[in-house]
């Protein structure tokens, strides 16, 4: 009786063991870098908008204040997006006729909304509120990076847990003064941890219960 | 359940609370059925997995985590036009006005981006005082109701408001030479000073208009009592914060009638009682139905409808000094209440009820008289509802059958859904010419009109109420309309020849008092200032004459009462008042005819079961629902039920007990009971749910006992219920629980839940030593209630001062910020130390905000079609 494996299957037998074992390193390792990577939490997405609008120009090139546009930021949950409005207010005078415009100015015409694709999307369940953070110091640069060098916006942080609770827990190395918080390449005066200790002292910030579920979920 | 046929000795249960006779009765039927508390999943959550069910799951769990990588695109839009002081993501509160059976209740409204979303009682509202009922908090899904009319509809078909004003202008050429022959309104009575005045300024253009009035819940009798004794029909208003002794005859003076809030208010503070030298008032209450006023009472009697007024005489007798009859019902009970009164007297009142006859009312307002209350307890006032008109349904479907009606404005709630039984309005429609119908939702009466109108719903009209008191206030819309709504100001007006009139124009046009300063203080406060009807000073009534009490009828009664959350239906389309508990019966989606113990044995009735009821040749098929303290020979059944068209309304199981009414009476004699068996859909009550099982979780004890032992209610006690023991039954064809849920591994964990599998001989795992975390005391002091921040005057802009809070203080400063920005928030910059709190602001009018262009922020609107301005039209 002829043997059922030649020789040569013991080698193949071994290799497809230990395939079988590296390929499993392989999946977790990938699956782990996967989950933090930005294919999965979204940073450094920049989703195509109906307008092209640009942070670089308006913000680095012309200095508009965030508060121009995002008017909720300081007393509301949400910061807000512009009505079509402000954005007639300066382009009823300029490039009134660029194409790039054209749903803007559709927009007041037929009283649509413009569609804007949400690039900082939470997860449902959490309720982020801008007021606090805003009036407890933390900049919208710390969040959102440097939207003045931003063409198309661009999620700078990923949004993760993991990340909001590295903030929750030790939320001093993130402060500035709230005169500050819209400024962006803020440079820090010397006595920086001072002021962050002060900052966290002034405005009453209890790490110890900021990383309660109900703070971020209700 | 059956264990009511063993019935417990009730003496006993008076020193312990319970909740329905099975839980009094403790069977081991009861206890079975309160272990296994959700018999119907005990298969499901406590068999042991099999490896088929561990893979599904494996699998499905595999899955699903693939879809949480997918992350659907989300959309922003932001508004077009955004209304001015407008911030997404703010609440703003705005005072308005909501309709109770025509009478006003004072509410503020948290709105965002302009949608109403919650109904709290306004503060400054004599009628809410800051508190609202169910069928308050409710009206906003009402608001919502998808299955609301949406635009005119002629002869079933979708019309336009422009062609009914074309159909009306027609018909008033028609009917202007004959001084308006042939028409008629049908309309519920209200308060609405506006309104009344447009029905007045109709009939001044029509002197041949007649004018109908349909109260399906009736009218209080009072007036038509103050007539017989001083000539003017007069209203009343109980003082309850003055009043130490208060009698009840068949009034449910804590849930029922427009004053309902404040006079719970005012009696629940006579009664608040914190330390040893604190009194309470005292309260008899006579009734015919259990109520929750019964239920407060410290002295109470449950008596047939009939025999109500005779009683109320007895009194009256015996406050005027004579003796109480012997031969009158509860005779002793009587003569110790009078005794009582009398002591009290001035400080003592008698309230009569408000399904009773004008008899009723009388005796009570002479006993009021005698005790010396009519100007201290009693206030009388002139009334806010109009006399009453022409007549009732019945005289409208006559005059319809004789020819005098041809052409009907219907304002009334759903005439035929609601119409008695002995009468057949719809035959009588049927006759008319032309027949106009408002409504919000399409109902009963909607096949018979020519004309379907929706009605703009509460929160989305301009409009005026008073309150029980007499106090006006107005009413502003929340949204603008979501249909194609109208108020009832704008249909008359157009009747009027005023197609062009909006709600608000009329309404400005009937206070001319208020300039557009006061206008707005109006608005943002939500009353009138002033406007409260003075104290009416009245002489002694004279001397009754003697009247001889009829005869008490022999055979059951019937007594009808409103539903407490669907009144006479019109609610019946809103899920939250179906599945909200009724009072004391926890009856939920429907209706039952409730009945005594003894009456069920009497009957060979228990629960569940159905019955045919019979009065005067007409019957009702329902169900049968045994009540502990239901007086015996009478059965309750409420209004509300059974009629309703719609998807909520048609989930319900109720028997429309309209079509045992004759007319518009409360009770009648003379009602057959037949069984007809065991029911098919058993009446759904939550009666035993959360069931205390032996824990003190409510405490109760006599003001004297109190007043011995002030930390009675505070020591924590053991549970008084033994443990149960045993195994939990085997469901039919399951299995019998093999493993004890893990309740030993939670010490918190009520004892009493503890379920072992240990045999009954064998002590139970808790046993006397653990300490119980599970009892629980009442607490004895309660923060004070904090009124909301407001600002006093409508200008500058809110700035009121926030206390440097934690992140989960609440404060909620309103404002008008009438003027000024929206940015009330001090500046952040010049305070780190100041917690920026998302304060919604209550607004007077938010002038301007008329934006049809602009279209609903962050969300997309699912509906499609041409947006709809979101924002609180009111300007």
């Amino acid at each position: 009786m002829t043997q059922v494996f030649r020789p040569s299957a013991n080698g193949i037998a071994r290799l497809v063991l230990w395939s079988l074992g590296v390929g499993l390193l392989v999946l977790v390792a990938v699956s782990v870098i996967y989950v933090r990577s930005g294919w999965a939490t979204g940073a450094e997405r920049a989703p195509a908008q109906p307008v092209p609008f640009s942070h670089a120009h308006h913000v680095g090139g012309l200095g508009l204040d965030c508060r121009y546009c995002h008017t909720g930021v300081e007393v509301s949950a949400s910061a807000g997006l512009p009505p079509t409005e402000t954005c007639m207010t300066c382009h009823s005078q300029l490039y009134t006729n660029a194409d790039m415009l054209a749903p803007v100015r559709e927009s007041l015409a037929t009283g649509q909304p413009i569609a804007w694709v949400r690039v900082h999307d939470l997860a449902d369940f959490v309720y982020f509120n801008h007021s606090i953070h805003v009036a407890k110091g933390v900049a919208c640069e710390t969040c959102h990076g440097e939207v003045d060098a931003m063409p198309i916006l661009r999620q700078e942080a990923p949004l993760t847990m993991g990340w909001c609770l590295s903030c929750h827990r030790d939320p001093q190395p993130n402060l500035r003064p709230p005169q500050d918080v819209f400024l962006m390449h803020w440079r820090p005066p010397a006595d920086l941890a001072r002021l962050q200790s002060w900052l966290m002292e002034a405005g009453g910030i209890h790490p110890e219960d900021m990383t309660d579920c109900y703070v971020c979920h209700r | 359940m059956s264990a009511t046929a063993d019935r417990p000795d009730l003496a006993s249960l008076r020193d312990r609370p319970w909740r329905s006779l099975d839980e009094a009765a403790d069977s081991p039927e009861f206890r079975r059925w309160l272990d296994a508390e959700f018999p119907s999943l005990a298969d499901l959550a406590y068999r042991g997995p099999d490896r088929r069910s561990v893979l599904k799951l494996m699998a499905a769990a595999f899955g699903l985590s693939g879809l949480a990588a997918c992350r659907p695109e989300e959309n922003i839009l932001p508004y077009v036009v955004q209304p001015e002081r407008t911030t997404p993501g703010l609440a703003r509160l705005y005072a308005t006005t909501l309709a109770s059976e025509g009478w006003g209740m004072g509410v503020v409204v948290t709105t965002r981006e302009g949608r109403p979303i919650k109904i709290e009682g306004n503060p400054d509202h004599p009628a809410s005082r800051g508190a609202t009922d169910a069928v308050m908090q409710a009206a906003v899904l009402s608001l919502y109701d998808p299955e609301r009319l949406r635009s005119p509809r002629y002869l079933g078909e979708p019309a336009a408001w422009g062609e009914w004003r074309g159909a009306v202008a027609g018909l008033r050429d028609r009917l202007r030479p004959s001084g308006g022959a042939g028409l008629a309104l049908l309309l519920e009575p209200t308060t609405s000073p506006t309104l009344n005045r447009l029905v007045e300024a109709l009939r001044g253009e029509y002197p041949a208009m007649r004018v109908y009035e349909h109260a399906p819940l009736g009218r209080d009798p009072l007036p038509e009592a103050a007539r017989r004794l001083w000539g003017r029909p007069l209203a009343a208003v109980w003082r309850l914060d003055r009043a130490r002794r208060v009698l009840t005859l068949d009034a449910d003076v804590l849930a029922e009638g427009p004053g309902r809030l404040a006079y719970a208010r005012d009696f629940i503070d006579g009664r608040r009682v914190r330390g040893p030298e604190d009194g309470m008032s005292r309260l008899w209450a006579v009734e015919s139905t259990p109520t929750i006023t019964g239920a407060k009472a410290d002295e109470r009697r449950a008596v047939r409808p009939s025999e109500v007024l005779p009683m109320a005489r007895a009194l009256l007798a015996a406050v005027e000094g004579g003796a109480v009859p012997d031969d009158a019902p509860q005779a002793d009970w009587l003569r110790r209440a009078a005794r009582d009164l009398l002591a009290a007297g001035p400080e003592a009142l008698a309230i009569p009820g408000e399904h009773q006859p004008p008899e009723g009312a009388e005796a009570a307002l002479r006993i009021n008289a005698r005790l010396g209350s009519l100007s201290r307890a009693a206030l009388l006032i002139e009334p806010s509802l109009p006399e009453p008109a022409e007549g009732d349904l019945s005289a409208l479907a006559q005059a319809i059958e004789g020819g005098k009606v041809r052409h009907l404005l219907s304002l009334a709630p759903d005439p035929v859904g609601t119409a008695p039984g002995g009468l057949d309005l719809a035959a009588a429609l049927g006759r008319l010419e032309t027949f106009h119908h408002w409504t919000l939702h399409p109902d009963a009466t909607s096949p018979f009109a020519h004309w379907l109108l929706p009605a703009a719903h509460d929160l989305e009209a301009w409009g005026d109420l008073r309150a029980f008191d007499g106090t006006a206030s107005l009413q502003q819309p929340m949204i603008q309309p979501l249909y194609e709504g109208r108020t009832a100001l704008e249909v008359l007006a157009a009747w009027g020849g005023r197609y062009d009139l909006s709600a608000q124009d009329i309404l400005r046009a009937n206070w001319p008092g208020l300039d557009d300063r006061a206008w707005a203080g109006v608005l943002q406060r939500g009353v009138v200032e002033g406007t409260a009807a003075a104290p009416v000073e009245v002489p002694a009534p004279a001397p009754p004459a003697p009247v001889a009490d009829p005869e008490s009828p022999a055979g059951l009664e019937l007594r009808l009462v409103p539903d407490p959350f669907l009144r006479d239906g019109r609610h019946a389309n809103n899920a939250w008042l179906q599945e909200l508990p009724r009072p004391l019966t926890k009856i939920v989606w429907g209706n039952a005819a409730l009945l005594s113990s003894r009456t069920a044995g009497d009957l060979g009735l228990a629960n569940d079961d159905e019955a045919l009821l019979r009065l005067d040749g007409r019957e009702l098929r329902t169900r049968v629902w045994i009540v502990p303290g239901h007086p015996d020979g009478t059965v309750t059944l409420s209004l509300g039920y059974g009629q309703g068209e719609g998807s909520v309304a048609g989930m319900a199981r109720g028997a429309n007990a309209f079509a045992l009414r004759h007319a518009g009476e409360w009770f009648a004699t003379g009602l057959e009971i037949e069984p007809a068996g065991p029911g098919g859909v058993p009446v759904l009550t939550t009666q035993e749910h959360g069931s205390m099982e032996g824990r003190d979780i409510v405490r109760h004890a006599s003001l004297k006992e109190f007043q011995e032992d002030p930390t009675s209610a505070s020591r924590p006690i053991r549970p008084s219920r033994s443990i149960p023991t045993g195994t939990i039954p085997a469901k039919a064809g399951g299995c019998p629980w093999t493993s004890p849920p893990a309740s030993a591994a939670w010490p918190a964990s009520p004892p009493a839940r503890a379920r072992t599998t240990s045999p009954p001989s064998a002590p139970p795992k808790w046993s006397a030593g653990t300490r119980c975390t599970g009892s629980a005391w009442t607490a004895t002091t309660r923060a004070p209630r904090r009124r909301p921040r407001r600002c006093s005057s409508p200008s500058p802009a809110c700035t009121a001062r926030r206390p440097p809070a934690r992140p989960s203080a609440r404060s909620t400063p309103r404002c008008t910020p009438m003027t000024g920005s929206t940015r009330r928030s001090t500046t952040a910059a010049s305070a780190p130390a100041t917690a920026r709190r998302t304060a919604p602001t209550r607004c007077g009018a938010s002038t301007g905000a008329n934006t049809p262009t602009s279209s609903s922020p962050w969300t997309r609107r699912r509906t499609g079609g041409t947006p709809r301005s979101r924002c609180a039209r009111a300007g």
